[in-house]
């Protein structure tokens, strides 16, 4: 086929629809990368304009600009929308536009979760900013503690504006998630094995990772806290057996990987841009890769050190005290490795290696600020003072801000085909990293002086106002500074000249293709030898262009793309990716729904919601798939394989291997809470008399073993896979009954004590599991008759088994552990 | 590939839950040498647990051909150090106060 024949038929394939529709259905994984990165940066504008206020009123001492009401607000919103709105999304987004690009591949592995999530994000976000407008934003500080959060102390929506809106926009982090590690283990380049694999996919698949482990816990508290403000229970009540340490801890199991989820893919476009600025390889990439997984375990060991002045003991602050400090080493290593790479080589002094250096200074400074209040008895002291936001400020703005501004000029011409048109970027610089260090250096010393955090005012006997002052001055400098940033942006986008391919002379695969990128990015996709494939082969982007690489061929209006083996890279199958969709929008749109119905407290019409979101997913797994054998493909130089309709291993198998391990952390998460509150939480046990119960945890038993059995003949022997699924189905509505049966008879209201709230909640849990395991078995069911399963094409069974095998799993685990208590209580 | 790490978290968690469980039940009467028995169960799982991952670190160094297993190499000995690190405050620090 002629190259240009080729890049017409694709270019008509993987084309967006025309006009509004092809606006709302677009599932282009540059598309929606950009829609991320563009929104995120519109949510960080309102929070830096919430920054600002915040500093006008901390100019001077008894400040009139804002009353205490509404300084709360500006306060709560300003670290939401930054760690929730603008950090996470643009991390996403990032990955979004750049994995397949770096990769070798057409497009993401679940296309429609993309734009899915894109509009979670976007609905969750407008919800948060529209409450902030009309003067009804939350206002309990960004991590909602209660009691203060709770009904008594904030009785109107402001607290429900934040655990919904952020559990809807969380909703979008774990679809990117499960969509990076997937990508990630398989669509890669031919022969890309895990060690050829760019550095940044290392960071981006740790990143995933830890989003799938991290968020479960804040999405378990959110839940908690949304159930205790709007039916009563009493999960953070101590008059109740409630504990509000309950919530400090979900919420900083998620918050403290959170700060190494925002840094690691930062640090990922620093290991990238670095040796190409330096003109070197990078050193210690396998260093890099150890100390990237040492941090992404370690980082969930350091949870309480945030609560270092609750009361805890001795031993256990020791225990946190060690690995807060040991997390340094890690993260030592790769700025020794990036410091080691310039030296070695002949760097450029260009507008990224301005923002590089600006990282090293500000996040070296707030790392050795991390090491002092992780020792104990400093952290007693600085506690709650501006000592912490400016470590904090200097953490996430050097090791986030100053990395993704670098990461933005260096792929500018990437995602315009455009230069940079005047030096505006240099000045932008300079405001920036000098307005930022006006701002939060001395904030040490006024937090050291004894100024609190979250204070509305301060009286001028205190002896801060100086200080203060100066931090509001350095505050409006950054401001312009991060204005003129967004005025160089648009005129690069705007009036930039045409830049060549490869501007950077970089070594990975995005500078394989045009700039602009096409639509599918490769007229065919790239084998590759080395870690450095353009280094090796400058001429790769043209053999690839003119159709001399896989998959070079447009067939049957289908989107391909290859999959590999998880480790060697070596080409699997061809994925069948699907096209332009209305349903991502659709099922956000329900899901929306249902959130606006419990912020507005219409209860009654949540479950209607809930409904509609399970018809949509199944109207949205129903149009993938075939009814026919197709058989192995020619994906070119000699290679046949088969498409993904008929493996094993999908992506969708795999995908949903990984949203059961979401779903299982909030699970034992859940169970960490039961047990949490009843060694911990006073006025414990609860009153009344309990005993242990056999008969419905066996009849739980019974439904789940022969779910588990009649899912496990459909595997073993399709021609049963039929009535199999049918056996699954009931034997989960058994398990369900027997459930139901256990609460309604054995257990207290929920309102009535910590432990029969948490009892119904991991009740409800496990309904929901097993309900939606039944649901996959009819489905499956269903997709045998209709066709779209058959022998040669059984990978939706295996789907199938793993949501039915949790459901039935959980089923039995809650069942008994319920039914034993009863005796232990 | 990371064994090692994966066995830190479950050291670590182990730890502190047993400590947590430990300082609820009333565990601080005297035991042998001196020391209560939450300090004694503590100590007796840290030390299980630091065997352990040896145990892991020989079995990983049979094979170091590739930069992977190299790389879970390297991992299983940063596991070690952690778990000797993150329990060592069982030796200084009282147990429950």
């Amino acid at each position: 086929m002629k190259a240009l024949e080729l890049h017409r038929d694709l270019t008509r394939i993987w084309k967006n629809e025309t006009g509004w529709r092809g606006v709302f259905s677009s599932v282009s994984h540059t598309d929606l990368g950009k829609r991320f990165i563009i929104t995120a940066a519109v949510f960080f504008g309102i929070g830096g304009v919430l920054a600002m206020l915040i500093r006008a009123q901390l100019a001077t001492p008894q400040s009139a600009f804002a009353g205490p009401e509404v300084y709360g607000q500006i306060f709560t919103m300003h670290g939401s929308i930054m760690m929730f709105l603008f950090a996470i999304p643009m991390l996403e987004g990032l990955a979004i536009y750049l994995l397949p690009k770096i990769l070798g591949a057409r497009d993401l592995a679940y296309p429609r979760l993309t734009a899915l999530g894109w509009w979670c994000y976007l609905f969750g976000g407008t919800i948060m900013i529209l409450a902030l407008l009309g003067g009804v934003a939350p206002d309990a500080g960004w991590f909602l503690y209660p009691p203060l959060s709770g009904r008594e102390f904030t009785p109107g929506v402001n607290s429900d504006v934040w655990l919904l809106g952020i559990t809807f926009v969380e909703i979008s982090a774990i679809c990117a998630a499960i969509e990076i590690v997937v990508t990630i283990l398989k669509f890669r380049a031919a022969n890309m094995s895990l060690t050829r694999m760019p550095i940044m996919a290392w960071y981006l698949l740790a990143t995933a990772g830890m989003m799938i482990f991290g968020f479960p816990p804040l999405i378990l508290g959110s839940i908690l806290l949304e159930l205790e403000r709007a039916f009563g229970w009493p999960f953070f009540q101590p008059e109740f057996g409630g504990s509000p340490l309950l919530w400090q801890h979900l919420f900083w199991l998620f918050g403290h990987p959170e700060v190494y989820i925002i840094f690691l893919p930062a640090a990922g476009a620093l290991s990238t841009m670095i040796p190409v600025m330096a003109r070197t390889p990078l050193i210690g990439y396998g260093a890099i890769v150890t100390a990237v997984m040492a941090l992404a375990f370690l980082s969930f060991g350091l949870w309480v050190h945030h609560m270092f002045t609750t009361g805890i003991p001795h031993m256990a602050l020791g225990f946190f005290s060690a690995a807060s400090v040991l997390v340094a080493i890690p993260t030592a290593v790769q700025v020794f490795a990036w410091i080691g790479t310039i030296w070695a080589g002949r760097p450029k002094f260009t507008l990224p290696m301005y923002y590089i250096l600006g990282f090293f200074v500000v996040f070296v400074l707030g790392g050795l600020t991390g090491v002092m209040l992780a020792i104990v008895p400093f952290d007693q002291q600085a506690h709650d003072t501006a000592f912490v936001t400016a470590h904090l400020h200097y953490v996430l703005v050097g090791g986030f801000v100053f990395p993704m501004l670098a990461a933005a000029y260096y792929w500018m011409p990437h995602a315009t085909g455009r230069t940079r048109v005047m030096r505006v970027g240099i000045a932008a610089f300079w405001l920036i990293f000098i307005g930022f260090n006006l701002t939060f250096l001395h904030m040490h010393l006024t937090g050291l002086l004894g100024m609190p955090r979250r204070v509305y005012t301060y009286p001028v006997e205190a002896g801060w106002t100086t200080l203060n002052l100066i931090s509001s001055v350095g505050g409006f400098m950054q401001a312009f500074g991060f204005g003129l940033f967004a005025i160089d942006i648009a005129l690069q986008h705007r009036l930039g000249k045409r830049t060549r391919r490869d501007p950077w002379e970089a070594e990975t695969l995005e500078w394989a293709m045009p700039t602009p990128p096409t639509q599918y990015n490769f007229a065919s996709l790239p084998t590759v030898d080395s870690r450095e494939p353009l280094t090796q082969d400058r001429n790769l982007g043209a053999r690839l262009a003119g159709g001399k690489g896989l998959l070079a061929r447009a067939v049957d209006q289908r989107r391909e793309t290859l999959a590999v083996d998880i480790a060697s890279g070596a080409p699997e199958h061809v994925a069948i990716l699907p096209g332009p969709s209305l349903i991502p929008l659709h099922t956000a749109l329900v899901i929306g729904g249902f959130f606006l119905s419990m912020l507005l407290s219409l209860y009654w019409l949540a479950p209607v919601f809930v409904v509609a979101t399970a018809v949509m997913v199944w109207r949205w797994a129903a149009t993938t798939g075939t009814v026919n054998d197709a058989g192995p493909v020619n994906a070119g130089q000699g290679l046949c394989l088969p498409t993904s309709f008929d493996v094993r291993g999908s992506v969708g198998y795999w995908g949903s291997v990984l949203a059961v391990a979401a779903s299982g952390t909030l699970f034992a998460s859940l169970i960490f809470g039961y047990f949490f509150l009843w060694v911990v939480a006073p006025n414990w046990p609860p009153p009344g008399e309990f005993d242990a119960y056999f008969l419905e945890p066996v009849l739980v038993t019974a439904g789940a073993l022969l779910a588990s059995g009649g899912a496990r003949a459909g595997l073993r022997n399709f021609r049963r896979a039929k009535p199999g699924a049918v056996l699954a189905a009931c034997g989960l509505a058994l398990a369900i009954a027997g459930l139901l049966l256990g609460a309604i008879r054995h257990l207290p209201g929920p309102a009535e004590h910590s432990f029969a709230a948490v009892a119904w909640t991991l009740t409800c849990y496990a309904v929901f599991s097993a309900a939606v395991g039944a649901l996959a078995q009819l489905f499956i069911r269903g997709r045998i008759a209709s066709g779209h399963v058959s022998a040669r094409r059984p990978h939706e069974c295996r789907i199938a088994a793993v949501w039915s095998d949790y459901g039935a799993g959980v089923a039995i685990i809650v069942a008994w552990l319920l039914a034993l208590s009863g005796a232990a209580l | 590939m990371v064994s090692g790490l994966v066995l830190w978290a479950v050291a670590f968690s182990t730890l502190y839950a047993l400590h947590g469980l430990g300082c609820s039940s009333g565990w601080t009467g005297s035991g042998t040498f001196g020391l209560s028995w939450a300090k004694l169960l503590l100590l007796a799982v840290w030390i299980s647990l630091i065997g352990t991952h040896c145990i892991l670190l020989r079995w990983l160094v049979r094979r170091k051909d590739t930069q992977m297993e190299r790389i879970g190499i390297a991992i299983g000995w940063i596991g070690l150090g952690a778990t000797v690190v993150t329990g060592a405050p069982i030796v200084v620090v009282s147990s429950c106060v």
